[in-house]
């Protein structure tokens, strides 16, 4: 194996890529203000707030592993393909298993120091005390599998794939698929163990045991108590351990099917991305080409910038799509109302989440393409330009937000204070992320740091900062609710700001130009 | 009278254009005319100042010093009015992919306010005009690379600009397509378009430009007609002769005159290298004649775009 080339190159390639500072820096930050939160709203002992705290640090990171992860990794070599050296890696003597493995060693430890990053503020929960040794297992158990199984994740789908986009998409879908399989695999693995062990207890041979081998073995063996901590200490080994495995079991799995794969296909050169099959099945279908039928005309005549967010039948049906969504969501939380208000607020973060996606990618691609050229030499204004994408960006997310936003506001429950102030803020928040997206969506940054800084700073900060303020002003001055007209009004000021700096930097043509002059 | 002295003005008129980048002088005190119908080639090393100039023309980026003006209209303080005027067509394709060919020049179309009744029949026109009415309802992803080209080239055509910019727009296209390219901008020209066209391939600006402007680390070292840069560069004093059959008797005819250096065979030709470029070269067929030698031709070393492009610049970039 001739791992060392891949290697070098990665890490010489990563140690310059701002993407992992900035990542390592937001990842500490997030756990930082997850942290203070917790600590505002801390309520019992010392030991109780630690073992909370453990619990939800490690839930966090649990999460931001298994989404972030096959993100970073999902390009890893669908990049090399689409930048045509791939090929070049195989007229060496490296092989597709030299390849994959340097990659997947490379993230490996990019993933690590993402860990570390935040390791200093998990540490804190022990100082509290309430942390037993059991949940630290678990947590390292969980964590671990978490990382390799996003890592095979996102290296399967950059295999599969050439387009970013489409690469992450799978990505993401293979690591919820892998860790659900994990999960549910281990637990039938203990399951099956402890079943084996409850089975013995009733097996005919077991009571035909002598007396004079031993006491109480000539009987049912009421094993579970017999053993006591140690019966429990074993279902825990027996989980850890099975979880590790079958994490293990997997990712060895996915990386060689990733290695022949690549093997298979790397002499397939790329002209344009394959579509997928199901863009297939509705581009070619008559039916559903009519159905997502737009009439373009009037928008385009009107705003042909607002015109670019829906002119294909995909943004509609992405538009669509998230209505869809919310409203399938809302039938059932209406059906499961002891979750409501909570999976209402979190329905609302994934919603804020994907219109700071859409926004960050908003200019992006015309950047990237050298159309934003062409559209900033013609007769359209900066504030044309602007206006019409922010326009677009609210008309592509509309059904599904005010679907969101009524249905919560006369819900069927009662509304309490917290979740009027959500809604403010949520309603803000859906006005004002498109501004600081597209500001960001201008810069060279990584898409993917222009997307989380537009999400912390558009959604996560306001909302750390509207919790904390209107748990200060709920004990000071009663209700809590004018903090959130507090964070609102600094949320409408950030977005005045981001659009002056995009405005500013689209008339000084400051913004990043992908094609160098010359 | 602004309409008037627009109506009068060059095309292009630039008075000490300066971009700078940084400590980079992109161009420096750049002073250029283009006229009105002009097929115009804009030459230079790669990072001599070419796309910036285009790109200060285009309104895309404002000059660090001086001015342009554009059918009269200055690229700063009318923009507006520019880009109604140019059509820009840069080194990259700057297409939207997932578009259909009609939908791309009908949101172009729409960029430009041409009013939604109109818009077809002028998406229908450009497309014609630039051989692509076949694939008005292909995806773009779909299309060659010379045929994205000259999807560009039906974008910048529109809103039918007076002015074209064009940056490098047959640099990798295969043969045909080049060809098939510059008649295309040899029938705009004769439509009345005025055309600025940078490109690397010189021999092909030879035979289409009217007038060209040489250009090295930002400053203009030759701007006029094409014939006047070859005269400007060329001694006049180089001649080939061919001769029938007798090329040693005539070589010894031609050394012999005192108005010849040097007479040399190159290739079952003579080349004659005359003392001063004064010189009438009548003598050349009147000498070789009486001595009876049959004289099948005799020309004047003409030098090539390239040529002289290698003689003025020096190679040189930012």
């Amino acid at each position: 194996m001739n791992v060392a080339p891949v290697l070098n190159r990665e890490l010489k390639a990563e140690a310059r890529n701002p993407l992992n500072y900035w990542f390592r820096l937001l990842g500490a930050g997030v756990v930082v203000a997850s942290f203070a939160l917790m600590m505002i709203n801390q309520t019992g002992s010392a030991a109780q707030l630690g073992a909370r705290l453990f619990r939800e640090l490690n839930s966090m990171l649990f999460f931001s592993t298994a989404i972030f992860v096959p993100m970073l990794t999902a390009d890893c070599l669908s990049r090399e393909k689409r930048d045509g050296t791939l090929g070049l890696l195989f007229l060496t003597p490296l092989t597709a298993r030299d390849i994959v493995i340097g990659k997947s060693l490379i993230h490996t430890v990019r993933a690590f120091t993402l860990l570390l990053a935040a390791l200093p503020i998990l540490l804190l929960p022990f100082l509290l005390g309430g942390v037993s040794g059991k949940d630290v297992a678990q947590a390292i158990s969980s964590n671990l599998s978490a990382l390799l199984l996003a890592l095979a994740a996102g290296l399967l789908a950059s295999v599969r794939n050439v387009e970013w986009v489409r690469a992450v998409v799978l990505a993401e879908i293979f690591s919820g698929v892998f860790i659900w399989l994990c999960g549910n695999l281990s637990e039938l693995i203990v399951r099956c163990i402890t079943g084996l062990v409850w089975l013995a207890q009733k097996v005919e041979w077991i009571r035909a045991i002598p007396p004079s081998l031993g006491p109480g073995l000539s009987g049912p063996i009421p094993i579970g108590p017999a053993l006591g901590g140690l019966f429990d200490f074993f279902i825990l080994a027996l989980g850890i351990a099975g979880e590790l495995l079958v994490a293990i079991f997997l990712f060895v799995f996915v990386i060689r099917r990733a290695v022949a794969h690549l093997q298979q296909t790397w002499q397939e050169e790329v002209i344009a991305a394959p579509q997928p099959e199901w863009v297939k099945f509705f581009s070619t279908s008559g039916f559903w080409r009519s159905f997502f039928r737009w009439n373009t005309s009037r928008t385009l005549d009107r705003n042909p910038i607002a015109w670019l967010q829906e002119y294909s039948w995909t943004a509609r049906l992405t538009k669509w799509g998230w209505f869809t969504a919310v409203l399938l969501s809302e039938l059932f939380l209406l059906f499961n109302y002891s979750y409501y208000f909570e999976w209402q607020v979190r329905l609302a973060l994934l919603l804020a989440l994907g219109i700071a996606f859409t926004s960050a990618w908003s200019f992006r691609g015309e950047r990237q393409s050298g159309a934003l050229e062409l559209l900033l030499v013609t007769p359209l204004r900066a504030r044309q330009l602007i206006g019409g994408r922010i326009w677009g960006l609210w008309a592509h997310f509309f059904p599904a937000v005010a679907l969101l936003m009524f249905l919560w506001l006369f819900n069927p429950f009662q509304l309490s204070r917290y979740h009027l102030g959500m809604i403010y803020f949520f309603s803000s928040s859906y006005l004002t992320l498109p501004f600081i997206g597209l500001c960001f969506s201008l810069t060279r940054w990584h898409f993917l740091v222009a997307w989380l800084v537009t999400t912390a700073t558009g959604v996560l900060l306001p909302y750390f900062a509207a919790s904390l303020l209107a748990q200060y002003t709920r004990r000071y001055w009663g209700t809590g609710i004018s903090a959130y007209w507090v964070i609102c009004a600094l949320q409408v000021i950030y977005a005045g700001y981001a659009f002056f700096r995009l405005h500013r930097n689209l008339t000084q043509r400051t913004f990043a130009v992908d094609h160098a002059a010359s | 009278m602004p309409n008037e002295t627009a109506n009068n003005a060059p095309a292009v008129q630039t008075y000490g254009l300066t971009r700078v980048y940084g400590s980079m002088i992109a161009l420096n005190a750049l002073d250029l005319t283009v006229n009105k119908g002009d097929l115009f080639g804009f030459i230079g090393s790669n990072g001599a100042g070419k796309t910036t100039t285009l790109r200060i023309l285009a309104t895309f980026l404002a000059p660090s010093g001086g001015r342009a003006e554009v059918l009269g209209h200055d690229v700063v303080k009318d923009a507006d009015a520019v880009r109604h005027v140019i059509g820009y067509m840069p080194d990259f394709f700057g297409v939207y992919k997932d578009m259909e060919v009609t939908e791309y020049l009908d949101f172009f179309g729409a960029c430009y306010k041409i009013p939604s009744a109109k818009r077809e029949k002028t998406v229908n026109d450009v497309l014609e005009l630039v051989g692509l009415t076949e694939k008005r309802g292909a995806l773009i992803g779909a299309l060659s690379r010379g045929m994205q080209q000259r999807l560009g080239l039906a974008r910048v055509l529109i809103h039918d600009p007076q002015l074209l910019l064009l940056d490098e727009p047959a640099s990798g296209l295969d043969p045909r397509a080049r060809i098939e390219m510059m008649a295309i901008l040899q029938e705009l020209q004769r439509l009345g378009k005025t055309i600025i066209i940078s490109s690397h391939i010189l021999s092909e600006l030879q035979t289409l430009c009217n007038r060209v402007a040489i250009i090295e680390k930002g400053k203009l070292i030759y701007s006029g007609p094409v014939q006047g840069v070859r005269d400007q560069m060329s001694t006049g004093q180089i001649y080939w002769v061919t001769v029938k059959d007798e090329t040693a008797k005539a070589l010894e005819l031609l050394k012999a005159r005192p108005e010849v250096s040097e007479a040399v065979a190159v290739d079952g030709q003579v080349k004659v290298t005359f003392k001063d470029h004064e010189t009438d070269p009548g003598f050349l067929a009147e000498t070789l004649v009486r001595a009876g030698v049959k004289v099948t031709g005799l020309w004047e070393d003409e030098l090539g775009l390239e040529e002289v492009f290698l003689r003025v610049t020096r190679g040189e970039t930012q």
